[in-house]
């Protein structure tokens, strides 16, 4: 800020600055006061360069006119400042400048925009010559990026900020110092690319994608967030995953045996999202659960069936899933099953039918009291669950004591919420009327 | 905003703490505004605050409009039981936001660095995130426009470079 010197200087720093801001600013408002937000001035550069552009040709000159009214435009709002907005509110007097103020800026931001790259076109071409002997560069830019920012300030900007997919095909590509800032491994810590593999929609492709940002990340890989993956990309995953913390692969074609293989190479893992990943069964989750000691966050819808049931149908009751998490997931926190199988009837005959057949496979030491189904297993087995969605669990039937204790979860979303409502309520209220409903009954 | 300031010192009683920029101007402000800097919070209970804290990497201006966000910020951390508060915090969001839109890159990249410096989350994630929006959407070209960068890639890095990140492309 300082270094905006001779030109526009005196404007700026004057007003940004020192003066009339802190601590004894109110005294001084009348004074001109140039925003340390108003762009035009800090625009015109760092170090004597920027004269040479300016007036380097009539064109700049001309410009530089032009953004001076503009700068007076500015002037003439009230606020340009945190102190200043603090100042307006103190005073009880904020809400007129506020409105005028807050609608104001973004237009002079977005009138910059237009004209800058005009302006950095205009210097690299119209002052070229006088600019060259100048800085001994044929291209002149009024600040430098890559002299100002350090690669670890880009790779902040960009970990968790910018998608990785977009970082690849823009930052990654911009200059040599962006390319290297973009290398750095912690930029690849925190990846989300299911937008990406949601456009693409081809496994193959987010496969090697997967790949790729593993061998970028070098074993800092912290959280993926992909979409329709295979068994490869599990692979890869798993090769550098130990801290990997969480894995969203809805819709992933990953298969039991993949899971099995490398559930024990993901330790750190809080939270997995298996939505809609048909290959992937009990004993798939089982192993994760075995393996995920720290798992808090499970979600695994499925698609609604192509039938609905409707809840008088007696479909299929399939609880080994419930019961594998259950088993296996104790400290669970959040867990979304909607469209699941399983049920929470008691010593119904095709509880008892099939849970025989379930248990088998586990060959765990648990043992289940008769009809001790899934979700109430869910419920006893998971002390901390505080959020349960079983949308869509039509052999859910919420009797005996059930329903009190997915109620006294702080967010339950029952099964039946009406098909074209509002998918976004959740927890207490439906539970309030699920409880007026039943009572009504 | 200096009375607001006084305010808080008379009310908390705090201690005040002089921050020192790289030019040697001198802001005086309460431990509980210059302790969202979790650097000053640090050296405040080191105790080693007395003689005011020097901050060679951060010039005047840009610790101006530091000490004027964390004034404005002050009340966020402590208790949040004043309603007018509570429904000014998002106003205040909001008017940060527009303010660092309104921001040129050179001040908005010391704003980053000083953030970073003195570890003010609030203040570097909101700058943090403007950066990257203004990433957002841009091809190379558009960004080395926002951003004042040249290209300094032979014709052969940039295919390489292509081809490297080519699993990123849609076709």
């Amino acid at each position: 800020m300082r270094r905006c010197g001779s030109s526009s200087g005196g404007r700026f720093t004057g007003g940004g600055g020192q003066k009339g801001r802190w601590p004894g600013f109110e005294g001084k408002r009348a004074a001109p006061v140039v925003k340390w937000s108003h762009a035009e001035a800090m625009k015109k550069k760092p170090s004597g360069r920027g004269d040479a552009a300016v007036t380097g040709d009539g064109a700049g000159w001309m410009r530089r006119l032009e953004e001076e009214e503009a700068g007076l435009e500015l002037d003439g709002s009230c606020w340009g400042s945190w102190s200043e907005a603090a100042a307006t509110r103190a005073s009880g007097t904020a809400t007129g400048g506020a409105g005028k103020h807050v609608r104001f800026r973004p237009e002079a931001e977005a009138e910059e925009k237009r004209e800058r790259p005009f302006d950095a076109g205009e210097w690299g071409g119209g002052g070229g010559g006088e600019v060259g002997g100048d800085g001994g560069e044929g291209r002149m830019y009024e600040w430098r990026w890559t002299e100002a920012v350090s690669p670890e300030i880009l790779a902040l900007i960009l970990r968790g900020r910018v998608d990785a997919d977009e970082v690849a095909r823009g930052a990654a590509r911009v200059c040599r110092a962006w390319r290297e800032a973009a290398a750095a491994p912690d930029v690849w810590g925190d990846v989300d690319i299911e937008a990406w593999c949601r456009r693409v929609n081809c496994r193959p492709r987010a496969d090697a994608a997967v790949r790729r940002l593993v061998a970028l990340a070098r074993g800092t890989l912290r959280r993926l967030s992909a979409y329709r993956v295979g068994d490869a990309a599990l692979a890869y995953v798993a090769a550098s995953g130990k801290l990997l913390n969480v894995l969203q692969i809805p819709m992933s074609e990953i298969s039991d045996q993949a899971v099995k293989k490398y559930a024990e190479c993901l330790p750190a893992l809080r939270v997995l999202d298996i939505s809609n990943c048909l290959k992937i069964s009990s004993s798939g989750i089982e192993a994760l659960g075995r393996h995920c000691k720290l798992l808090v966050q499970l979600k695994r819808n499925m698609p609604p069936p192509d039938v609905p049931h409707g809840y008088n149908a007696v479909p299929n009751v399939v609880n080994d899933e419930a019961l594998a998490i259950a088993n296996t997931m104790p400290v669970l926190e959040h867990l979304e099953l909607a469209y699941g199988l399983f049920s929470d009837t008691q010593g119904r005959s095709q509880d008892l039918r099939l849970g025989g057949g379930v248990l088998a496979p586990f060959g765990t030491p648990l043992t289940f009291a008769t009809g001790d189904t899934g979700l109430g297993a869910i419920l006893t087995r998971c002390p901390r669950l505080q959020t349960l969605d079983i949308l869509g669990c039509w052999n859910v039937r919420l009797e005996g004591d059930i329903e009190e204790r997915c109620c006294a979860l702080e967010s339950f979303r029952e099964p039946w919420e009406p098909m074209y409502s509002d998918c976004s309520s959740t927890g207490s209220d439906n539970d309030d009327d699920d409880e007026d409903n039943d009572s009504d009954n | 905003m200096a009375a607001a300031a006084a305010e808080a010192t008379i009310d908390g009683g705090g201690k005040m703490i002089i921050l020192i920029s790289a030019d040697g101007k001198r802001f005086e402000v309460t431990e509980a505004v210059a302790s969202q800097s979790q650097l000053i919070s640090n050296m405040i209970e080191d105790d080693c605050t007395e003689n005011g804290v020097r901050l060679p990497n951060v010039d005047g201006d840009i610790l101006t409009m530091v000490v004027d966000y964390c004034n404005m910020h002050a009340g966020d951390a402590a208790a949040d039981g004043d309603t007018t508060k509570a429904s000014s915090t998002e106003e205040l969001k909001k008017f940060d936001a527009e303010l660092v839109q309104a921001l040129e890159n050179p001040v908005l990249f010391k704003l980053i660095l000083a953030a970073n410096f003195l570890n003010i989350k609030s203040l570097l994630d909101m700058t943090c995130q403007r950066v990257a929006d203004m990433m957002s959407g841009k091809t190379p070209e558009q960004m080395r426009e926002t951003f004042s960068i040249e290209n300094d890639f032979t014709p052969e890095e940039e295919a390489a470079i292509r081809q490297e990140n080519a699993w990123a492309f849609d076709d």
